[in-house]
Parts: structure tokens; C-alpha cells; sequence
């Protein structure tokens, strides 16, 4: 049975965890994919060439770029008859268009997927991923947001899949699109990177985040942001993890000078390695962590920073350590 | 203009969940409720503009049972003109709140729907959208800047990578985000006023039936007991083995 998934990229480039989704999708049924925003300037190319997608479905649009959210709902609600699940990646693309269509179709959506037991049953967290439930799907087409954090990306195969080309039309009162200021940095972005050092509030005795830019490149780690540290002006929103903020798998996390908050932890409990440096050893991210380090986070930083320039292997020396 | 601001009571998220067992139902120790968060900074946003003489009236609705009745009257302290409470199962789906919000919008000739990006406890994140969508009227989500001009509103939403400006007509829904203002807290001879004004209590539209059933709740995946290390070069090299770093 079919899946329309819809590539998460109206306004960047063609996002990575679109292979995510097509992932996901593969978990339910057969996968179309819907471009429709940049990744629509090379037709979908990216996307013909994700193994398991069966047909590219690319949106034109003669007189809006990129399409409103408005408008491709109305679009995908026209195409859901053909479909058992229609499914997005949980971000400020999906999470605004998949809903849209609920309204649409009359059909409330499941949100934040993080596995897929079976083509109806799904899991997924609430209350920050304090618990997570089993739901079962009652009406069709369902409507989906993935956590992409949870899905391995589709491989890339040779043979490129079929486009069919469909126009988007302008139907219905419409946000209209006035620019978009993306914040660029030279690290890595958070939700692509193999290591993200995050700062708490506990950098606030400094008034910087010298400690934690400093110790992410020399990681070439990405850098994020509490709350705790967004609300002191310390770190700009969009590094925000959490609940409410962006959800992160790196291999490697360490948080200096992080509490660990519910809140906090709901964006980082899929990191493969979780490290916290808290002067306070009953911070709950001490509890959470891999690796805990009950010390001064600036100290330990500077420390840290000193023998990654040193090279490593001066510490597997001394520890006598065999590679 | 007449501004909806939807507020929806949640557990306090401050205090941590601990569930008793498995089951269809949540089964946790009882947890005073609150305003959910996001939509705290709804209302707030919603006084704002009457305060600025952008809008002429805020009305509050909450789609729950009749025990909600004291959250909304905390809306009404803070500066809310007219409470409804739409009476609702408390686990109803987004898709009855929803309709139920779209028809306040109609019956009283609302502009604006302000709502919260997400309620804190079910984590959904759909109801304005679904609510835009069903009204048929533009939508922003996300959104932590808000300007007036006229009948024409410009906000800033915040998504991956960066901010999208968006310009919007009305009437209009928008779910805000953490950021766009500190919601004010309800004075004490504000709350006793609040005591005496009504809570307009409307019957639910008649229900479509579920999208999805919740077989069970479950306690999240657990991860491996960590170890505490002594120094920063015990740490690094307990890194380096497990192989991630560069
Ligand atoms: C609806 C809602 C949504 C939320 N969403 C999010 C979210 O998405 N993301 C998020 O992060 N939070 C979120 N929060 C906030 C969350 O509850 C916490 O308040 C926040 O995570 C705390 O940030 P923090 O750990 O930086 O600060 P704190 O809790 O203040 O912790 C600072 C830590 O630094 C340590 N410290 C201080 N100085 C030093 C030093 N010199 N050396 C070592 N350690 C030191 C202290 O011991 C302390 O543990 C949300 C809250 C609500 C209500
Ligand atoms: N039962 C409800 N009554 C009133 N408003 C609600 C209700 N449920 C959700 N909302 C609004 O919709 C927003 C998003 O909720 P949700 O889609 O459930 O995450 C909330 O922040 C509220 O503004």
C-alpha cells in the first residue's frame, strides 16, 4: 500500500532527513515523494536517486516560490485518496503543513513517530519523552510527523526514479513568504553533526560562551544551547535542544554546565554518548550520563581543550592503554 | 478586532511524571494543573495588542472539562475580557478541539486566533493548523516575533536554520513560540476580580469519532547506566575508547 512522504526542503536545500523519512515511509508501505520547494529546482533530482522511491511527484508553482504551506495542503488533501499514509520529518516544514491537511481531511495527525511497530501500530513520546505511547491508526490516510533522530537515512541508489510534474496552484488566503534570515555559522549544523558540546546556564558566571565555542572547535563539534542560556542571552534561540527546541543524535554530547531538565533531556536522550560536566553532583544530567565529571566546567573545558591540541595518545601513554 | 486566544490546562510541567504502570491510561501521581506554557505567552501577546489599541477584545477558550473552570479564570486575572469553556472530554483529539476552537472563531467573529505551538503534555503541536486549515485562513507556526500594520500582520518564524518572515492577512491563526514575550503574572486584586466575572460554559460540536486510539502508555527506552570519571584525562580517554572522537 502507498506512503506519500513530502520532502521536508520549501526553504533551504533539499534536507537530510528527507532520506529519514523515506525510511519510515519503507517501514509502512510503498514510497512516493513530493518536492515542492528548492529540491523542486532540480525536479526532484535528490530525491529520484533515494532507494525505495518509486515515483517523484515535483510541484511547479508559476507564481509562488516557494509554495505557501496554505496551498500545498490544499494540494496534498487533493492527493490523499491515493494514499494509506501521508508522512513528513517533525520540523518547521512538516510540523506546519502535515496538521494543515488534518484540518483538511478531518484527521488528527500522529506526531513526533519514533519507531514503527507495524503499518498501524506507531510509538511516540509525550510529556517531553517522560512517557511514550502505543497508538493505533483508525482512520486513513493517516497523517505522520517522524522524528528523524529515529530513522536511519535511506541509501542512495543508481537508477533514478520516474518524475511526474504537478502544479500548484494558488488557491487560498496565504501567508506570503517576505524572506528568510538564516543564521550561518562556520560549525557544523546541530542536526547533522557527529558532536555537539551544549552550555547551560552555568556559563553565565562568564558572560559567554567562549568556553563552550572554544571547546567545539577544537572538537569541530556543533554548539548548543539550553534554555537556561538562551533566556540569559547567552546563546541565540535556534541552538535551543529540547522539548522545544531542536532534537539532536550526535555520537558524542557533553554539556558543561547543564542541569538536565526534563525538558532539556527530551532533545538528546537518542545521543550515543552523553557526558556531563556540573560542579553539582545531583544535576540529573549526572544521572543520565555516560560519562559524568563532577567539576568546574571552565576548568575542565580549558583542561579538556589542552590535551585534544596535545594529541590523545600522550594519555594512553601514561595510562598504558593498547591501541 | 476581536482576538481568541486558546488555552489549554496541563499538568504542571515542572514536576516529573512517575508511571504507576502500563496501560491505555496514564496512570501517575495527581499534578496540579496550569496553563500550558506556550499558550500563557498567547494570552499575554493577546493583552499586548489590546494594550497597544490593536485589538478592541480577548476572549479565552478552553476545550475541557468543567474542572477547568479556575485555569480560565487565571486568564481572566491576567487580562482576558470573556472566558468560554467548551465542555470536552480532557482526552479528547486535536481534531475535536480543533473544530471546536473553528466554530468559537465563526460564532463570535473572531480575527485572530493566537495558540501555543504545542501543549506541553500530549506533545501533539497540530491544533492550529488543523484549526487554520479548517477555517480555510492563513496560518503562521512557530512564531516569535509579531507586528501589526493595519490589518496586515508580519511575523517571524522561527525553523531550522534560521527565521522566515512571513506577512499575513486576516483573520488569521497563529501559534506562538518561547521567546516572544515574558507573559505577566495575574495581581492579586486582579484574581479577586476575576473571581466574580462569568465562565461561559458552550456544549462540544457533535464528535466525528477518533483518528487513532492509544493502546498504551509506556515508560520511555532506558539507556545504560553511566559511570562517573575522576579527572578530565580518565574522560578522554574513556572517549577516545569508545570511539568518538575525531
Ligand atoms: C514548556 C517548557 C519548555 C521548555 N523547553 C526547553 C527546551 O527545549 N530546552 C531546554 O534546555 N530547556 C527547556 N525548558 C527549560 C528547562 O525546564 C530548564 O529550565 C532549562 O533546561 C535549564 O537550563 P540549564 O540547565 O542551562 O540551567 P540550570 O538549570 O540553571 O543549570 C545550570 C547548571 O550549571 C551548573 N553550574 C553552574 N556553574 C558551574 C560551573 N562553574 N561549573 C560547572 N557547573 C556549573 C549548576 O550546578 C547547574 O546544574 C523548558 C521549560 C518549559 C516550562
Ligand atoms: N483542549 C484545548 N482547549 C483549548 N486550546 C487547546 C486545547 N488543546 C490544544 N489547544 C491549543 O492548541 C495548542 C497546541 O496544542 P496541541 O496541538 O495539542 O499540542 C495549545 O497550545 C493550545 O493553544
Amino acid at each position: 500500500m502507498k506512503v506519500l512522504v513530502i520532502a521536508s526542503d520549501r526553504l533551504g536545500a533539499p534536507s537530510a532527513a528527507t532520506a529519514r523519512a523515506v525510511t519510515a515511509g519503507m517501514q509502512l508501505g510503498t514510497v512516493d515523494l513530493l518536492a515542492a520547494g528548492h529540491a523542486s529546482k532540480d525536479k526532484g533530482a535528490a530525491g529520484r536517486l533515494l532507494a525505495g522511491v518509486e515515483k517523484v511527484i515535483h510541484v511547479t508553482h508559476a507564481d509562488e516560490f516557494p509554495p505557501s504551506t496554505e496551498n500545498l495542503a490544499s494540494l496534498i488533501a487533493r492527493l490523499a485518496p491515493g494514499y494509506r499514509w501521508i508522512l513528513a520529518v517533525h520540523d518547521g516544514f512538516g510540523a506546519d503543513l502535515i496538521p494543515r491537511v488534518g484540518g483538511l481531511l478531518a484527521t488528527s495527525p500522529v506526531t513526533q513517530v519514533s519507531a514503527i511497530t507495524d503499518p498501524v501500530t506507531l510509538i511516540r513520546p509525550v510529556h517531553a519523552g517522560q512517557a511514550m505511547v502505543r497508538v493505533v491508526l483508525e482512520r486513513f490516510p493517516a497523517l505522520l510527523t517522524i522524528r528523524p533522530t529515529a530513522f536511519p537515512p535511506a541509501p542512495m541508489s543508481s537508477s533514478p526514479a520516474p518524475v511526474m510534474e504537478l502544479e500548484c496552484v494558488q488557491a487560498v488566503p496565504s501567508g506570503r513568504h517576505e524572506g528568510f534570515v538564516s543564521i550561518s555559522s562556520q560549525r557544523p549544523d546541530l542536526s547533522q553533526a557527529a558532536i555537539i558540546v551544549v552550555g547551560g546556564q552555568g556559563l553565565e558566571s562568564s558572560g559567554s560562551f567562549a568556553a563552550v565555542e572554544t571547546l567545539a572547535d577544537r572538537l569541530g563539534a556543533a554548539v548548543g544551547a539550553t534554555r537556561g542560556a538562551v533566556d540569559a542571552g547567552l546563546a541565540s534561540s535556534d541552538l535551543q535542544i529540547g522539548q522545544t527546541g531542536r532534537i539532536v543524535a550526535p555520537d558524542l554530547y557533553i554539556g558543561l554546565g547543564v542541569s538536565g531538565a526534563i525538558q532539556h533531556l527530551a532533545g538528546i536522550k537518542d545521543a550515543k554518548v552523553i557526558v556531563a560536566i556540573n560542579h553539582d553532583p545531583d544535576a540529573p544530567l549526572h544521572a543520565v550520563a555516560d560519562f559524568s565529571l563532577v567539576a568546574d566546567l571552565f576548568d575542565a573545558a580549558a583542561h579538556m581543550g589542552q590535551i585534544l591540541s596535545k594529541g590523545i595518545d600522550i594519555i594512553n601513554l601514561k595510562h598504558g592503554t593498547v591501541r | 478586532m476581536r482576538v481568541l486566544a486558546a488555552i489549554k490546562e496541563v499538568t504542571d510541567p515542572a514536576i516529573p511524571i512517575h508511571l504507576f504502570s502500563e496501560g491505555p491510561t496514564l496512570h501517575r501521581e495527581a499534578v496540579p494543573g496550569v496553563i500550558n506554557p506556550f499558550d500563557e505567552i498567547a494570552l499575554e501577546e493577546a493583552i499586548r495588542l489590546k494594550e497597544q489599541g490593536i485589538a478592541q477584545e480577548v476572549m479565552v477558550v478552553g476545550a475541557g472539562p468543567e474542572t477547568w473552570e479556575g485555569t480560565l479564570r487565571t486568564a481572566l486575572a491576567m487580562g482576558a475580557d470573556r472566558a468560554l469553556l467548551m465542555r470536552m472530554d480532557p482526552g479528547a483529539q486535536p481534531l475535536e478541539v480543533a473544530r471546536g476552537l473553528a466554530f468559537c472563531a465563526r460564532e463570535y467573529a473572531c480575527d485572530l486566533i493566537l495558540m501555543g505551538r504545542q501543549g506541553v503534555d500530549c506533545d501533539h503541536g497540530v491544533t492550529a493548523p488543523m484549526t487554520a486549515g479548517m477555517l480555510g485562513w492563513p496560518q503562521a507556526t512557530f512564531v516569535s516575533r509579531i507586528e501589526f500594520d493595519q490589518d496586515r500582520v508580519t511575523v517571524m518564524r522561527s525553523v531550522e536554520g534560521g527565521q522566515e518572515r512571513l506577512q499575513l492577512s486576516l483573520p488569521a491563526v497563529i501559534s506562538v513560540d518561547l521567546g516572544l514575550n515574558t507573559p505577566r503574572y495575574a495581581s492579586l486584586p486582579n484574581i479577586m476580580k476575576a473571581r466574580a466575572k462569568p465562565v461561559e460554559v458552550l456544549s462540544q460540536p457533535r464528535s466525528q469519532g477518533v483518528s487513532w486510539k492509544i493502546a498504551a502508555f509506556l515508560p520511555p527506552p532506558a539507556r545504560p547506566a553511566g559511570r562517573q570519571v575522576a579527572s578530565v584525562e580518565e574522560l578522554v580517554e574513556q572517549l577516545d575508547r569508545a570511539g568518538v572522537l575525531p
